[in-house]
């Protein structure tokens, strides 16, 4: 099915609201795992968002300016020895977006 | 002997490396090393949890495989918006459009054998049967599912019967549930997927029978399919 351009789906929301309550809880930035792990916990799903799905939901938002990345410092990732994480946070678009709609509308933008 | 979350994990970033290949090297890399740090972490967590290894593995397959189709979708997109590399990498685009479907026929093709072959022995009281003929015909449909897969070029039209035969089977649960749903009480009688296999299982066979019917369109070939 194809869908219709400046709107936000169901899980494209559910990533807004995780990261902004993840902020609330004092963590500024997430990857891509940390929010796929937030987004089942909070709405008791089984599953994990696919990787497919959640990634290329990510690459979306960023481009219309819900969410900004950045690429972890190596050192850190080094230092614990894991792969480099890139961390997202949400913008203020991103802020304001999400606390206008309501939990199970799709969200228009521009 | 690796795990089968080590498995489940190569799995994922050799998928990630085949449908990423082609694009600009900084969306590759990007795309690949954030899937490597995914796997990386859903791993980590769980292990720390207490899951097993065969629950992780089966947790990051389905992320993986129900995944496919969003993957697919994003490569196209990408491919659009960075079209810069036209030679080599277009042949590569094609060989993925082309075989895109193969890697679930194989996991679906496994999921039968596995299951067929744990199955044949029913522990029945003599005289009844030493072999349960039900997983009998279920090894049949994987050995039919990688026939078909062999013979996808050569003879594009029965490898779609031979794979479209074995996808039917992880179907019937769910279908028959959507059956009940639409024309019965108006919900979810049997409460499916009951595991997380099945839900592999159903996806796996839906990608490969999508797969397998557009390789049925395909002319035959003696050797490697001609991208259209």
């Amino acid at each position: 099915m194809r869908r219709r351009s400046g709107v936000l789906i169901p899980l494209e929301v559910s990533i807004l609201r995780a990261g902004v309550e993840l902020r609330e809880r004092g963590q500024e930035e997430f990857h891509g795992f940390l929010i796929a792990k937030e987004i089942r916990d909070s709405t008791s799903a089984r599953q994990l968002t696919a990787h497919g799905t959640l990634y290329k939901a990510l690459d979306r938002m960023e481009r219309a300016g819900f969410l900004e990345s950045r690429w972890e410092d190596p050192s850190i990732a080094a230092e614990e020895g894991r792969p480099r994480r890139r961390l997202y946070r949400v913008t203020g678009l991103g802020e304001r977006s999400v606390l206008a709609v309501e939990p199970t509308t799709a969200l228009e933008f521009a | 002997v690796r795990h089968l979350d080590d498995v489940a994990g190569s799995l994922a970033l050799l998928w990630a490396r085949v449908y990423t290949s082609g694009l600009a090297p900084d969306l590759r890399e990007q795309r690949r090393a954030e899937i490597a740090s995914d796997v990386w972490e859903h791993r980590h967590e769980a292990h720390f949890a207490g899951l097993r290894p065969s629950q992780i593995g089966l947790e990051i397959v389905a992320r993986w495989l129900l995944g496919i189709p969003a993957d697919l979708s994003w490569r196209r997109v990408a491919r659009r918006e960075t079209a810069i590399f036209p030679g080599g990498e277009q042949a590569m685009d094609a060989k993925v459009r082309v075989n895109w479907w193969i890697v679930p026929a194989l996991v679906l093709a496994a999921l039968l054998l596995v299951t067929g072959v744990t199955s044949l022995d029913p522990g029945w009281i003599p005289p009844a049967p030493s072999i349960d003929p039900f997983a009998v015909v279920v090894v049949v449909l994987g050995v039919a599912v990688l026939l078909g897969i062999a013979l996808r070029h050569r003879l594009p039209k029965l490898a779609g019967l031979l794979i479209l035969s074995g996808a039917w089977f992880p179907l019937f649960t769910p279908a028959y549930d959507l059956i009940i749903t639409v024309f019965g009480r108006g919900r979810a009688a049997l409460g499916w997927p009951g595991s997380i296999v099945e839900l592999i299982a159903a996806a796996a066979a839906i990608l490969a029978a999508v797969g397998a019917i557009q390789n049925m369109a395909r002319r035959p070939t003696r050797g490697r399919a001609q991208p259209v």
